[in-house]
């Protein structure tokens, strides 16, 4: 046993290990299966894949890339997340000039999956604040959209819908890219980043349901007229349907004698109702009446590749 | 609460925009308090009672809700339309406040007495159940024809909605307000009479002609549902959220007056049923109030927006981005995040086109120089640098441009800051830290047995493995030698 002991054996365990944390190869030829790195580890760095804490002067270095009521469509470039990753996780590394200490040569051999595992992550970031499962991702192009305007902060929950080249709506087969983050950059900011899954081609922006307003079609004081177009519905048992059907009703007789800019609204929905054969109208088929379509705007990509 | 129809705007589940309208959203219980009476009566078995009476139990509780004010009006109220100090054409939109609190509409109510029935026997759905909040709109015209009002709510306290009669330091006097019938100051529990709270005093004939009849407010709520699949998350939204978001909605009745800055308020009619105007704008029939004098309403919430001839609209607003004429028909121009450049150098146009800015860049051998940079956001797809990670040094990613004699920090930078947001977040460092650690230890320990395994191999290989362990694949040298000696042994004979 003594031999067990011997400087002869310290030293072949040095030269083993020596040889070992020399190559990263070696590493991985003894160690095929790594410990899983940790959820707080892969989680945060997934975060990080989609730039979630990077400073913004980071991402806009000059303000007069961005300035006030401008949007800015772009390709997320893979090398400057990779290098700032790769910065993330060389902590606890020998800071070195040279390339070959062991501890370069260890992250070397687990840094593709490490890089796999953030990148798993990935989709369920946003997935998690909708409760949702995370959406199936490729992860290989990302492309998005930076918007700076008003319309941010005062329509908080504008929609946006992002489809790629031959697949929008107007095709046969429309797909929606997936949506990897779309936020506002803080509470009050004017400043939304959207990052999407996949070669934006078409990206919509729409208002949001809930904002809808209730609105009449025309509207003239002297002489005193209004008019409003409904859409026609049915009601089968607890379901309401709209038809695409419409028709202009005249509303003047609506408006109050004694303040004519006011609506009397109980007797605008008598006229609904007795438009569509008088069936019940509630608050909730006023809804539908009275608000005006959703605004969207579409953006095109001029030269798609 | 009912369940209600369901009406789907965009029948179009692929695109997930799918919004319900429903009717309303009842609480379980309205705001107030409530005295809840448990008793028994204990009968022997002829019939008669056999307890004294006494078992009984009364609970008193309260349920709170807002009701002068919004103790939080930057989360209750999600959003305004048309928004503060907005102006555009809003001459056909009756303005309107999103709460976030579905339920808020109905927590109390406009009539005198609870007006929610209960499900009579046929009836598929509830009837429309009013809104105790309404959206009034008032104008300079409306001060011009009635001076006594004042467009900018006051700020007054509770007290001053009692009548003097009732709290003597009331700024009320004989004009009417909520507690016109009251007999006492008691409030809800929580609210007091020294409370801040804004108000507005309109002249009884103008409320009359602009508010809302109590049919009209059944009509002036609803409850949307939305999917929230495609809208932008909150920062510090729930984990896990939710897809779908419910808002209720309350509707003004008026249009805002052409060319004039309209003045918007979100009040409270709670129990004002006596004072509703018909919903022809007609004085409530049989009254007998003084036209002279004013009705006071806590506002909850005021705004402004100016309905002028321009459009204003959200579309309106996303087409003039980038400088575009909206009712134009050309391209929108940059569209990429590059800096503008009008000089003559080709390399800095270039380079500049390529979302490149240059920036200051200390040496670390003390010396000053100007380095390009590019964030991560570029104008077009960047193939895949030959960059082999990990790197060990930030100088390892720098770039040198022999043509403009500048250096590309980009990846450099990123590298660094990557590094520094790992280190100032320490849950992240330190993981990552214990983590590396067990790696190292791992290559350790596997060589450490290896060469045991080799130094030891005449010995494990003396006897043939036990059967027990042969189940087992791997196998420390210390494992199978330690198990290899107790089966030679055999202590237990």
């Amino acid at each position: 046993m003594a031999k067990l002991l011997s400087t002869e054996t310290k030293a072949r365990l040095h030269l083993r290990l020596a040889a070992v944390l020399g190559d990263s190869s070696e590493i991985r030829k003894v160690l095929p299966d790594p410990p899983e790195p940790p959820k707080t580890v892969t989680d945060w760095l997934a975060r990080l894949n989609l730039l979630y804490g990077v400073p913004f002067n980071y991402l806009v270095p000059d303000e007069g890339m961005l300035p006030p009521e401008s949007i800015r469509f772009f390709t997320l470039d893979g090398n400057w997340v990779d290098a700032m990753i790769d910065g993330a996780f060389s902590i606890g590394r020998n800071f070195n000039a040279t390339a070959d200490t062991a501890s370069m040569n260890l992250d070397r051999a687990v840094h593709p999956q490490l890089h796999a595992a953030a990148a798993a992550g990935v989709p369920a970031v946003r997935a998690r604040m909708l409760g949702l499962n995370p959406p199936p991702v490729v992860l290989q192009t990302i492309t998005g959209f930076v918007l700076r305007s008003s319309v941010v902060s005062a329509y908080k929950n504008l929609g946006v819908n992002v489809y790629p080249f031959g697949h929008t709506p107007d095709d046969p087969n429309p797909i929606l890219l997936p949506l990897l983050r779309l936020e506002a950059l803080g509470p009050q900011s004017n400043t939304l980043l959207c990052l999407v899954d996949g070669d934006a081609y078409r990206v919509d922006i729409h208002e949001a349901p809930e904002h809808l307003h209730y609105a009449i079609d025309t509207y003239q004081a002297t002489p005193l007229s209004a008019s409003k177009v409904i859409h026609d519905f049915t009601i089968s048992g607890d379901s309401v349907t709209v038809s695409t059907n419409t028709q202009q009703l005249d509303i003047t007789s609506c408006l109050r004698a004694s303040s004519p800019r006011t609506l009397n609204m109980t007797a605008l929905a008598a006229q609904i109702s007795a438009a569509n054969n008088n069936l019940p109208v509630d608050s909730a088929v006023m809804g539908f009446e009275m608000t005006e379509g959703v605004g969207m705007v579409s953006f095109l990509n001029r030269n798609p590749q | 609460m009912r369940l209600s129809p369901k009406i789907t705007a965009a029948p179009n589940d692929q695109l997930n925009e799918l919004v319900f309208f429903v009717q309303h959203q009842l609480p379980g219980l309205a705001d107030g308090t409530y005295q809840l009476t448990v008793s028994q009566r204990v009968l022997d078995s002829a019939g008669n009672q056999v307890d004294d009476g006494s078992l009984s139990r009364t609970y008193h509780f309260a349920v709170l809700g807002d009701r002068f004010q919004l103790k939080t009006p930057s989360t209750d109220v999600f959003s305004v339309f048309p928004e503060d100090q907005a102006s555009g054409e809003f001459d056909t939109v009756l303005p309107h406040v999103v709460l976030t609190q579905p339920t808020f509409p109905w927590t109390r109510y406009p009539t005198n007495s609870d007006p929610v029935t209960a499900l009579q026997p046929g009836e598929d759905f509830d009837g429309d159940v009013p809104s105790w909040l309404a959206v009034l709109l008032f104008d300079e015209d409306d001060v011009a024809q009635f001076p006594g009002l004042a467009l900018t709510p006051a700020d007054r306290q509770v007290g001053d909605l009692f009548p003097t009669a009732l709290y003597a330091s009331s700024s009320l006097g004989n004009n009417y307000s909520y507690f016109n019938q009251a007999t006492n100051t008691d409030l809800d529990v929580g609210d007091t009479l020294d409370k801040p709270i804004s108000t507005i005093d309109i002249p009884l004939p103008l409320f009359w002609q602009t508010a809302p009849g109590l049919s009209d407010l059944s009509l002036l709520a609803h409850i949307r549902t939305v999917s929230l699949i495609n809208k932008p998350t909150a920062t510090g939204a729930a984990d896990p959220g939710e897809a779908l978001g419910t808002f209720s909605v309350v509707f003004g009745n008026r249009l805002p007056s052409h060319q004039k800055k309209a003045y918007a308020y979100l009040v409270s009619l709670e129990e004002l049923q006596d004072f509703l105007p018909n919903s022809d704008g007609t004085p409530p029939t049989g009254n007998s109030f003084d036209p002279t004098r004013f009705l006071r309403l806590a506002v909850l919430k005021s705004w402004t927006f100016f309905s002028t001839g321009e459009s204003a609209t959200f579309t309106n607003d996303l087409l003039a981005l980038n400088g575009r004429n909206p009712l134009g028909n050309q391209d929108a121009a940059d569209t990429t995040l590059t800096l503008p450049y009008s000089g003559s150098n080709a390399g800095v146009k270039s380079a500049l086109s390529m979302s490149y800015v240059p920036l200051n860049h200390n040496l670390r051998t003390g010396g000053q120089t100007v380095s390009w940079y590019r964030g991560p956001l570029a104008p077009y797809a960047i193939p895949k640098a030959s960059i082999a990670y990990p790197i060990a040094s930030p100088d390892q990613a720098t770039h040198f441009d022999p043509t403009t004699g500048m250096f590309d920090v980009s990846y450099a930078a990123a590298w660094t800051l990557g590094r520094q947001l790992a280190l100032q977040d320490t849950a992240f460092s330190s993981a990552l830290y214990v983590w590396k650690k067990g790696l190292t230890q791992a290559v350790v320990n596997q060589v450490e047995n290896e060469i045991l395994g080799e130094l030891l191999a005449p010995l494990i290989a003396a006897e043939s493995q036990p059967a027990a362990l042969s189940s087992i694949r791997k196998l420390t040298p210390a494992q199978a030698l330690v198990h290899k000696l107790v089966f030679a042994l055999q202590p237990w004979k």
